[in-house]
This record gives structure tokens, C-alpha cells and sequence, in this order.
């Protein structure tokens, strides 16, 4: 399911706002998606969507000469691109001193002209998009999943949900863990309460009906006899399951 | 009993149909969507139940539907067919929202508990010298 991210690549945790703001722009302006390891991103013009987010997860395959770097996502759905040697976890200090020394001035020469500020993370940004454009899925997957409109999503999600109806009545019904049948009580409890106010709540909107199409010419007789059997079958859900707690089995009360 | 229910409410609709008069035909209609939305709302949250007045409900306003339009009048299949899948969609919706709000209940119950028990050893007087 895609989650719906503001635009949200920054280089450190110690970023000027502003400075994310502005990349926010930058990014959103990019008119391509790619996919990097299972995470894929969908730049718009204003956002950027991601798909299957993970928490904490370290993204690599980004290179630059023979140092590697990772994108990680962080629990708000940031993501920082940043220098590893494969343990990232208390080294970005040193990691971001270290791309300071070494990777952006390779990206100023690339470019052909010395980078500063916000132009050079810009540089580092554009290229590490790239980057994983390139390295990214298989064209062949990328394009099926990319081409799927949300419509046809909605159908396959539809399906699946039926799918798993079976399986899914049969848990209402047995219940495995203790959890799951408080859970499955407190739903009968409720449709318990909706029978009995459907049991007062049916014949008189049946008698009404019933009234009404007699009025244009309907004959009675057919549409009393359900009436009768509606309000027989009301009566004797009334007389077995009075009101009030009961004992009885999950089947039994259904 | 909410099957059974159902059943019988349909029986009642559909024995008061009438091919020759437009005005039966759209009420019907009528009576069955409204019918329909109401009792899936409420029985959205137990699965078996929801499911079995669905099923009920649906077929029964699929067929006079269907009979509407062998008379030509195709116009309100596709947009019963469609107020169907809305309708289910909303009842998976309001089923999920049950279900997770229920368990995050249940966690914060524990969670609960397990703060009370550790409270009540915390205070309690160490054994030994």
C-alpha cells in the first residue's frame, strides 16, 4: 500500500529544515520512478510516494569508487543518505566528515565546476537517484508493477480479499487463541444487539411495505404469508436468547 | 439467526414483485439497497455474519435487477453491481477498525496488568537476610 511521504531525503540528522524544504522541491521535481532493494518511489510534483516502507532498514547498493553508501529509513519515514563501511550505527559522525573530505569534492570535479552548499548535496542527491534507478529491479518487474493502475490494484486487492474469506469465516467461528475469542465474543455481543433491535425494527417496516404496495395494486396474500413467517421467526429469536449475558457456544448463538 | 433473518426479509421483498409496475420494480429496489446497507452496518463486525447477509442481500437485489433488465431496463444492474462492491468495501473497512481497535485494547490491558504486577513486587518486602 503506498504511503503517502512528503518528500523526505536529507543528508544528516542535523539538517536546516529549510534546507530539507528546498531538496523536498528538488526531489519532487525529478519525473521518473525506481525502486531501490523492495522499497520503490514514485516522485510527484509535490510528494513522494513509497511503497512497502520499512522501519530501520538499511538500503544498500549505492557506490561511489570503492566506498559504499546506504539510504536508511528511519520510524518517521526519513530517509538518510549517508557513508558506511557496513556498520552504520554510531559511525554517521564520522561518516558524514569522511563524505565531506572525499565525496563531494569528486562530485564538484565530475561536474566540472566546484560545488558548495546546497548545490552540492544537490549533485550527491541527483546522482544517488541514479544511482538506484540503475541498480534497482529488474526493468521487467518495474514495468509491470508501474503500469498497474491503482484500478486494477483495487480489483486484485478486492480478489484477494475473497480469497481468504473462507479462512477468514472459519477464524470467526473457531477462534485460535484465547485473545482472538474475546475478540470473536465481543462481535456476537454486538450482533446480538443488532438482531434484537432488527426483530422490532423488521415487522414494522414489513407491515408498512406491505401496506404500500397494496395501495398500487399488489395482491396480499403471497406478501402476508412472509410477513407472518418474518414475524414468527423475530417472536422465536425473542423466546431463545432472552436478553443478557449467556453461556451459550459461539455456533449456537449465531 | 442474522442469516435466517435476512432470508425471510428478502422472501417478503421479493414476494412483493410485480413485473408490470414500474413503481414496484424501483421500490423494490428501493427497499432491498436500503435493507442492505443498513444490516451490513451492523453485523460488519463478526465475518460469518456479515458475510451471510451480504450474500443473501446481494443476490436477491442482483436478481430483481437482473429481471429489470430483461425487460430493458438496464440502467440499474451496473450501478447496483457497483453500490454492492462499495458496500462491502466499507464493511471490510469498519471489520478492520474493529478488529485493530480490539486488539490495541487488549495490548493496553496487559500492558496494564503487567505495570500493576510489577508495582506490587517492586513493594513487596524482600525475603532473605
Amino acid at each position: 500500500m503506498p504511503l503517502d511521504a512528503r518528500l523526505s531525503v536529507v543528508f544528516d540528522q542535523q539538517m536546516n529544515p529549510q534546507d530539507e524544504l528546498e531538496f523536498g522541491g528538488f526531489a519532487s521535481d525529478i519525473d521518473r520512478r525506481f525502486a531501490s532493494g523492495d522499497v520503490w518511489f514514485l516522485p510527484t510534483l509535490r510528494n513522494v510516494e513509497i511503497w512497502q516502507l520499512p522501519l530501520h532498514q538499511v538500503l544498500p547498493g549505492v557506490e561511489i569508487g570503492a566506498q559504499p553508501w546506504v539510504l536508511v529509513a528511519s520510524g518517521l519515514g526519513f530517509y538518510i543518505l549517508s557513508y558506511s563501511d557496513n556498520a552504520l550505527a554510531g559511525r554517521c559522525g564520522r561518516a558524514r566528515r569522511h563524505a565531506s573530505r572525499t565525496l563531494y569534492p569528486q562530485l564538484g570535479r565530475s561536474s566540472g565546476r566546484p560545488l558548495n552548499g546546497l548545490n552540492r548535496r544537490r549533485a550527491i542527491l541527483s546522482w544517488a537517484l541514479s544511482t538506484c534507478c540503475k541498480r534497482s529491479i529488474p526493468a521487467q518487474t518495474k514495468a509491470r508493477i508501474m503500469s498497474m493502475p491503482s484500478a486494477l490494484h483495487a480489483v486484485e486487492r478486492f480478489l484477494n480479499a475473497a480469497r481468504r474469506l473462507p479462512a477468514a469465516i472459519a477464524q470467526s467461528f473457531n477462534p485460535a487463541t484465547p485473545a482472538d475469542a474475546n475478540i470473536v465474543d465481543l462481535q456476537l455481543d454486538f450482533i446480538q444487539t443488532s438482531i434484537r433491535r432488527l426483530d422490532w425494527a423488521l415487522p414494522l417496516a414489513g407491515a408498512a411495505v406491505m401496506f404500500t404496495v397494496h395501495a398500487y395494486g399488489i395482491a396480499l396474500a403471497p406478501v402476508a404469508a412472509w410477513f407472518g413467517v418474518l414475524v414468527c421467526d423475530c417472536l422465536s429469536t425473542n423466546i431463545s436468547s432472552p436478553a443478557g449475558p449467556d453461556n451459550r457456544t459461539i455456533s449456537s448463538r449465531m | 439467526m442474522a442469516l435466517v433473518l435476512t432470508a425471510v426479509w428478502c422472501a417478503l421483498v421479493l414476494s412483493m414483485y410485480h413485473s408490470e409496475i414500474t413503481a414496484n420494480r424501483l421500490f423494490v429496489v428501493l427497499v432491498l439497497a436500503c435493507t442492505l446497507g443498513s444490516l451490513s452496518t451492523m453485523f460488519a463486525m463478526h465475518v460469518g455474519a456479515a458475510t451471510g447477509a451480504i450474500l443473501v442481500m446481494s443476490a436477491s437485489l442482483i436478481t430483481i435487477m437482473a429481471l429489470n433488465s430483461l425487460s430493458g431496463r438496464l440502467t440499474l444492474l451496473p450501478i447496483g453491481v457497483m453500490y454492492i462492491v462499495l458496500v462491502v468495501n466499507q464493511v471490510r473497512g469498519m471489520h478492520r477498525r474493529f478488529q485493530r481497535t480490539r486488539r490495541l485494547e487488549q495490548e493496553r490491558e496487559s500492558l496494564i496488568a503487567s505495570l500493576r504486577e510489577a508495582n506490587i513486587q517492586s513493594w513487596r518486602p524482600k525475603s532473605g537476610p
